[in-house]
């Protein structure tokens, strides 16, 4: 088994340099005037933003070079997804460019890899991944979509939910039930017998949909069952983590300075240790979330022991992190941060969303305790 | 010759002969502030590890404040006249010398009257007395100090200005005390100092969710601080320097705090026992109290929250209403 399904590792400098150019996209582009004039749009997400990360190379993250793709392992999506969750990206980088182009590349499909991947990567088609059913809860249990063969042909019966980007995916790759296993298909965004609502988001940053198929027409992705769905949410749970840390680290920054510059009782407020200590302790979190994703991912992309109690950790601590930091920052701030003109509530929306994606704190605190339980017998 | 050691090679040789912190601490003050005939006569020793010694820091006064220490040290025949009182000392017992800090101008603000000084121990006008801890323990004494003579040329650094000689040894403490919290990084439990899941096993509460939780979050919390150790070192051998050390002690206190709270969770009513008919609740009891040998030795959380805030992040200095004052109109003196 190959560690990392996009080939050879790319070296240090290159990945220093894919960063930077990421970086200065995201300070040129990705604004928060940007941000929310993206998330209010009829699309949902940063159209002119994502050309340009695909004119980058980026949009295909997880994927092999050979198909177009970035060739990203875990610590160069880790350390990528760190720029994007601080500049709060509006854009389908965990959807399309990790969880669809990560899923497509553990597949063993190499036909539909040579197919599918290239125009992921180019930005021509959006991709994404409907995988959990209505309980949310990211788990195999909780898929609902069933398959239904008949003869090579296979139709797809049942709900998924929480799809992000669902509404806007030109394709679909949904994970089912079929013949007793998980399998994925790829649904066309016009198949007849597939219904795509838009929902309204508490995180205005992250459009998802609930898409309900009635004898929808699919074809099977080859190979891309239970381990490889495992993988990928490896890959995506990094992601996320490393989204964490960088959205975490930023409000945190933000706060920082504000609690320099805003004068009360004739003093920075930052000299009050009601908050100086509020903000040491927010920093060892912040330092910890950093700690945790960049450490999960270099056990990924090394196939280490402890790869997958790592990457358990990183899933609740960095949400915690986010989430606490966040939530703090709007105390820490008082009212102006109450205002909807301030970017705090951003942040706690991403953090609180973030938080939930790929299922909750509480279920990864428990598969981390398992994970170590295991290593300990 | 020994005035010809830089930072850098007392630090070389501290390392060939894993020196221990407090030898560490000892040797770079040497090093750095004591006079020729001193370091002549101390070095080559504490080197080699050789010499026991005490810190006489703190005073029942001066905990937290440190600047604000009241032991007094006068001109003397032949040196310096040391009187006071010293506080969590430990070592004293057997220590040869200690680091000490004393008023020498109470008419300075209270930073910019202290002299630090290397006090010979074994003489009449130094007692040593045990404290006795909260776990029964006693590691800790108190040192009686009655016009002990220090010799002149044990001076460390210039008269008054002992507040950069004793911010100096705390730098080289802490680095210590973030080294002691880098604990290698635990791929399983096995690792941990406490092995939390095997108390939970053995005593039939594994199972239960609320004790699987509070387990979870205190093994991650000490894996997240050996993580950010890790971190730490890769700064430091990429860029020579990293804020990553002084949040350990912060993070050290929570998960001994931690610790000791889910090993009372997991034992429930069988912590109201103790003693060594009862090793697992003796355990948890001992580490319940010892806990805060970390959250207030060495600067309290309090402090150390301050510090980070000041030094790490830029935030505003706490307001210290004596610290342009002489020293003698401190309330740390008129009460």
């Amino acid at each position: 088994m190959t560690a990392n399904p996009v080939g050879a590792p790319i070296d240090h400098e290159d990945q220093a340099a894919i960063r930077e150019s990421f970086r200065r996209l995201l300070a040129d582009h990705g604004s928060e005037v940007a941000v929310r004039r993206a998330s209010e749009s009829d699309t949902g997400y940063d159209t002119g933003l994502w050309r340009r990360i695909s004119a980058l190379g980026l949009a295909a993250l997880a994927a092999p070079v050979e198909h177009g793709g970035a060739g990203a392992g875990p610590v160069l999506i880790e350390s990528l997804m760190e720029a994007a969750g601080a500049a709060l990206l509006c854009a389908p980088l965990l959807s399309s460019g990790v969880l669809a182009a990560g899923l497509l590349a553990n597949s063993a499909d190499e036909a539909a890899k040579a197919r599918l991947l290239p125009p992921i990567a180019s930005g021509e088609r959006l991709a994404t991944v409907a995988l959990t059913g209505e309980r949310g809860l990211w788990t195999p249990d909780d898929v609902t979509v069933v398959a239904v063969r008949s003869g090579d042909a296979w139709r797809l019966d049942g709900v998924a939910a929480f799809v992000t980007h669902g509404a806007q995916a030109d394709l679909l790759l949904v994970v089912a039930r079929a013949e007793g296993d998980l399998q994925t298909f790829e649904v066309a965004a016009d198949a007849a017998g597939m219904r795509r609502e838009s929902l309204k988001t508490f995180d205005r940053t992250q459009p998802m949909a609930r898409i309900t198929f009635e004898g929808a027409p699919a074809s099977l992705i080859a190979g891309a069952g239970a381990h490889a769905l495992e993988r990928t949410l490896d890959l995506a749970r990094v992601a996320l983590a490393g989204e964490q840390a960088g959205g975490a680290r930023r409000v945190f920054d933000v706060t920082i300075d504000y609690l320099k510059t805003r004068i009360q009782f004739g003093r920075p407020i930052g000299g009050f240790q009601a908050l100086k200590h509020m903000a040491a302790d927010l920093l060892v979190e912040v330092e910890s979330a950093a700690s945790a994703a960049r450490g999960a991912a270099e056990a990924l992309e090394d196939g280490s022991a402890e790869a997958e109690a790592l990457v358990n950790l990183a899933a609740f601590a960095c949400a915690d992190a986010f989430s606490q930091v966040a939530a703090a920052s709007v105390q820490m701030h008082g009212g102006i941060a109450f205002t909807w003109d301030h970017p705090a509530h951003l942040y706690l929306r991403r953090a609180r969303a973030d938080a939930e994606l790929l299922g909750g704190s509480d279920h990864y605190r428990e598969r981390y305790l398992s994970a170590l339980e295991a290593a300990h017998v | 010759m020994s005035d010809d050691l830089s930072p850098t090679d007392v630090q070389a040789q501290l390392d060939a002969n894993a020196a221990d912190t407090m030898t560490r601490i000892f040797a770079h003050t040497v090093a750095a502030f004591g006079t020729e005939a001193v370091k002549q006569a101390l070095l080559p020793r504490l080197l080699a590890g050789g010499i026991p010694f005490c810190l006489l820091y703190s005073e029942p006064g001066a905990g937290s404040d440190l600047a604000s220490v009241r032991t007094r040290a006068e001109r003397a025949e032949g040196g310096w006249r040391i009187t006071g009182q010293k506080v969590w000392t430990s070592g004293a017992q057997t220590a040869e010398f200690g680091l000490l800090l004393a008023r020498t101008d109470w008419d300075a603000p209270k930073h910019k009257g202290l002299s630090a000084f290397l006090t010979p121990m074994r003489q009449a006008g130094v007692d040593v007395r045990p404290l006795c801890q909260i776990t029964g323990e006693r590691h800790f004494n108190e040192v009686f100090i009655d016009g002990a003579l220090v010799p002149a040329d044990h001076l460390l650094g210039q008269v008054n200005e002992g507040w950069k000689v004793l911010q100096s040894a705390l730098g080289y403490e802490r680095v210590g005390m973030g080294a002691g919290a880098s604990e290698r990084r635990p791929g399983s439990v096995g690792d941990n100092r406490v092995d939390l899941i095997a108390l939970a096993h053995g005593r039939g509460r594994l199972a239960d969710p609320l004790i699987r939780h509070q387990l979870a979050q205190a093994i991650a919390w000490r894996q997240l601080n050996a993580l950010n150790m890790d971190r730490a070192r890769a700064e430091i051998t990429a860029s020579g320097a990293s804020s990553l050390p002084s949040l350990g002690k912060l993070a050290m206190s929570r998960i001994l705090h931690g610790d000791a709270r889910v090993m009372t969770a997991i034992l429930g009513a069988a912590s109201l026992l103790d003693g060594p008919e009862q090793p697992d609740a003796e355990d948890a009891n001992y580490r319940a109290l010892h806990a805060y040998m970390t959250s207030i030795g060495g600067g309290t959380d309090q402090i150390q929250r301050n510090i980070i805030a000041e030094r790490i992040l830029g935030l505003p200095r706490e307001h210290e209403a004596d610290r342009e004052l002489p020293f003698r109109e401190s309330r740390a003196v008129i009460g």
